[in-house]
This record gives C-alpha cells, sequence and structure tokens, in this order.
C-alpha cells in the first residue's frame, strides 16, 4: 500500500530555538537580530514539504545474513538495526522532502557572499524534514496503535551502520521519482534536503530509545543525542 | 593609532565577525569600523601587507579557530568571522598578485563519495584561507579519481577528505589509498564527525583532527609556517 503526504510549513512550527538546536547546544542567534525570524518567515514559501511511503504488511526475516525481506526484496540494515527491527511483523519505506528550492536559495545566498543566510535557509530546510517526519510519524503512531500495533523508530541508510549504498534497495522497492525524489549513482538524494528510511511496525514492537548503548560509537554525532536532524 | 594597535583591531574585527562599518554584526559594535576600514588603514599607514596577514588576519582567524574548537562560537559567528576576513582580504588581494604575500600552500578538500555534508568542509576550508592557505574546493560526493585529478593539476598540495557518514568513511579509506599510491609524500588529512585518530592511522592517512584549528596547527608545525 502506497501513500502520500504534503505539509505546510507553518503546520510543522519550525522555531528560532529549533534552528539553534541544529546548529549546536548552546547556540544563541539572538546575536543576529532578525535574521533567522526573517529567513523562517520566508521559508514558509520556499519549501515544498511532501513525502510518502510504502506499507509491507508483513516481512521476512534472514536471521543468518541479518537481512528484512520486503515483497521479493532483501534490504541489508546490518546488525544493529535488523536487531531494532526484528520484533517487526511489517515494514514501512519512507521518504520525506523539503523540495529542491529551499537547497537552490540557500545556495544562491552563499555564492552570492551572503553566507549567515544561506547557511540559515539551509539549516532550516534540514529541520523542516525532520519535523515533517516527526509528524508524520506521530500519525502513523496513532493509526498502528488503532490497529493494537507499536511502530519503531526510524532508520536510515548512512546510519547506525546500514551502508548509505542501501539506498539504491530502499528506493527499488518505491515507485521511481516517488515524491519527487531520486539517487545519484553514489546513492545520494535530490533534492538534498530529503530523508529516506525504514519503520517496522508489529504486535510485539515497544518503540526503544536510540541505540546508541548498542552500537558504542561513542563519536557519532547523533550518540544520545535526541534529534536527530542531519545537515 | 598605533601600528600594533591597529593590527589588534584587525584581528578583534575578524574574532567577532565585523566586517566594516555598514554591517550591523555584532551589534555591540554598530557603527564603528570593521575590518575593512581597518586594514586600509594599516596600508595607508604603510604597514606591510605580509605583516597586516600574519599579525591581523591569521591572529583573528586563530582565535575564531580556537573558539569553535571550544564551542564558545557556532558555525553563524565563523561565518561571520570569514566574511571579516574576506572584507580584509579584499585589500591584500593586489599583494598576492606582486608576489608581496606568499600563500602558505595549497590545499585540496572534498566531502568523500557518497556524503553530501558540505559545513564542516566549508568550515575548515573558511579557516585555512585566513591562516593563509590556498584552498581548492572540490565539492561534495567526490570520487578517488576527482582528488588524483586536482593533485595532477597541483601536485604539491595537501589534500583534506571530509565525511560525515559512517558509512562513507569507507571511501575515505579508498581515496587515502590511491592518493598515497600515487605519491607516498602527499599530506592526506581526514576529518568529520564520524572520524578518529585510530581510524586515521589504519588507513595511512597523515593528520587527523577533531577541529579545523588542530589541522592548523599541524600544518604550521609540519610547513614550518606558523
Amino acid at each position: 500500500m502506497l501513500r502520500r503526504f504534503s505539509y505546510d510549513f507553518n503546520e510543522l512550527s519550525v522555531t528560532k530555538s529549533d534552528l539553534e538546536e541544529c546548529i549546536g547546544i548552546g547556540c544563541d542567534l539572538n546575536s543576529f537580530p532578525g535574521q533567522p525570524e526573517e529567513a523562517l518567515k520566508s521559508a514558509a514559501d520556499i519549501c515544498q514539504i511532501q513525502g510518502g511511503y510504502r506499507i509491507f504488511e508483513t516481512i521476512g526475516k534472514d536471521y543468518k545474513e541479518r537481512q528484512l525481506i520486503a515483497g521479493e526484496h532483501y534490504l541489508k540494515t546490518g546488525r544493529l538495526i535488523f536487531g531494532q527491527l526484528a520484533e517487526s511483523d511489517g515494514l514501512l519505506v519512507f521518504v520525506c522532502t523539503a523540495g529542491e528550492a529551499i537547497s537552490a536559495y540557500a545556495g544562491k545566498l552563499m555564492d552570492k557572499g551572503d553566507t549567515l543566510r544561506g547557511y540559515l535557509y539551509d539549516v532550516i530546510g534540514s529541520v523542516c524534514v525532520e519535523k515533517a517526519l516527526d509528524k508524520m510519524e506521530k500519525e502513523l503512531d496513532a493509526q498502528m496503535r488503532k490497529r493494537s500495533l507499536g511502530l519503531t523508530r526510524r532508520f536510515s541508510p548512512g546510519y547506525c551502520g546500514w551502508d548509505v549504498a542501501g539506498q539504491q534497495k530502499l528506493f527499488s522497492l518505491l515507485p521511481e521519482g516517488f515524491c519527487g525524489i531520486s539517487l545519484t549513482s553514489s546513492s545520494l538524494m535530490k533534492p538534498i534536503k530529503s530523508v529516506s528510511g525504514v519503520m517496522g511496525f508489529g504486535s510485539k514492537v515497544v518503540k526503544q530509545e536510540r541505540p546508541c548503548s548498542i552500537c558504542g560509537k561513542r563519536d557519532c554525532i547523533y550518540y544520545e543525542r535526541n534529534s536527530p536532524i542531519k545537515h | 593609532m598605533k601600528h600594533n594597535e591597529i593590527l589588534e583591531k584587525i584581528a578583534y574585527c575578524i574574532e567577532y565577525g565585523k566586517i566594516d562599518r555598514n554591517s550591523p554584526f555584532p551589534p555591540n559594535l554598530k557603527g564603528q569600523d570593521g575590518a575593512g576600514e581597518y586594514t586600509q588603514m594599516a596600508l595607508e599607514k604603510g604597514i606591510r601587507a605580509d605583516d597586516v596577514l600574519r599579525m591581523g588576519l591569521m591572529q583573528g582567524m586563530d582565535r575564531v579557530g580556537k573558539k569553535f574548537r571550544e564551542n564558545k562560537i557556532f558555525v553563524p559567528q565563523v561565518l561571520m568571522s570569514a566574511k571579516a576576513m574576506n572584507s580584509s582580504m579584499e585589500h591584500l588581494m593586489p599583494f598576492f598578485t606582486s608576489g608581496e604575500i606568499r600563500s602558505k600552500g595549497k590545499f585540496i578538500i572534498g566531502t568523500v563519495l557518497g556524503d553530501l555534508h558540505d559545513i564542516g568542509k566549508n568550515l575548515v576550508s573558511m579557516i585555512l584561507k585566513g591562516n593563509g592557505w590556498e584552498v581548492i574546493d572540490l565539492g561534495i560526493d567526490v570520487s578517488s579519481e576527482k582528488f588524483l585529478d586536482a593533485l595532477k593539476e597541483h601536485p604539491d598540495s595537501v589534500v583534506g577528505l571530509s565525511a560525515l557518514l559512517t558509512t562513507t568513511m569507507a571511501n575515505m579509506k579508498e581515496t587515502v589509498e590511491k592518493i598515497k599510491d600515487q605519491n607516498s609524500e602527499t599530506c592526506v588529512a581526514i576529518g568529520g564527525a564520524p572520524v578518529t585518530r585510530e581510524f586515521c592511522d589504519r588507513i595511512g592517512a597523515d593528520i587527523y583532527s577533531p577541529d579545523p584549528q588542530g589541522l592548523v596547527d599541524y600544518l604550521n608545525q609540519r610547513y614550518n609556517a606558523g
């Protein structure tokens, strides 16, 4: 089953604090009076937030190779994510993007030498994709609860030991150009401000904390961090 | 104003990202001269361009690098400092062209194949430029071949590889191997959130630094360019 969604930037309630959190704990944008506010205001007309997902009601598991089997496709997510999805009966494969325009605008500003404003728009692009996915996840959580099912966290290729080349497999589970997102040969998504990933669901699934304690990569930027924003 | 006071003003303006008189940032320096005006003043007062670079610009960027390392400032402040530095650089450009000022060397930089994260790479570029290096930025998602081509064009350059994903660190390894195969003398620096000193040793790179300033310190020592 395939579903699509789109959100208006304003319904994601992106705030200056969200930007500060994304930039770094302790960052204070008050020394740039008006700039974050202005960027947030105009980003509403620039961001084109859309996404979608495909639901596999049942999946298989190859415990020996630690692979998930969705339809005819094998997803080698790595030991850590496979473990997190072990209790799942089904799989949800998702993508979401803030659109091409926000990165293009940020790039244009940076090329013109307006680096701070360019950077702020770039951060807004990152933040709004993550907030859109938070909203999607919240909505899915509610839907799953109605079916007495639990939903796992989101996991993406490139993180928690899942090879970024896994993007190719993940995208093969979705229609070509789904939600306007495509892959380069080196597995990067276009538009740049896009996120892809999977979530498991099932009757035994309970949402776990971030698996940092199992991973052991203490130098990972997302280690025990609450916000998984990438930029 | 004495020469050393002007140079300190330049360093201060760069440290705090004061570009010029018209720049509203930082708010407490609004309406005051910035790096651009003080650099012009320094040259008009007969201070050697090389001294302006080393005792003004580089001093300022050195402080920025250290504060960024200590999480006292963040990317937005570094960007403003880089803009202030560029404002000074505009006045110094003719002296680079005439050969009165020489760069410390060339630094080829890029984010490795499969990785699109460029903020860290850009910060390193800015801080290196501010410390007198000529930076050749290859961008993001850069293949080993592209690094090798750039090295052929600029054979004595240092190469810097950036990665933010643990999974693209493998591409870093491949690129380091190919560079070292071509010329074992080429200095290769690596950086990025998941990279460690142990990984650097394992793949045969020359230097890993968790922050741009560490790289600057290393290069200054290695090339006696402090």
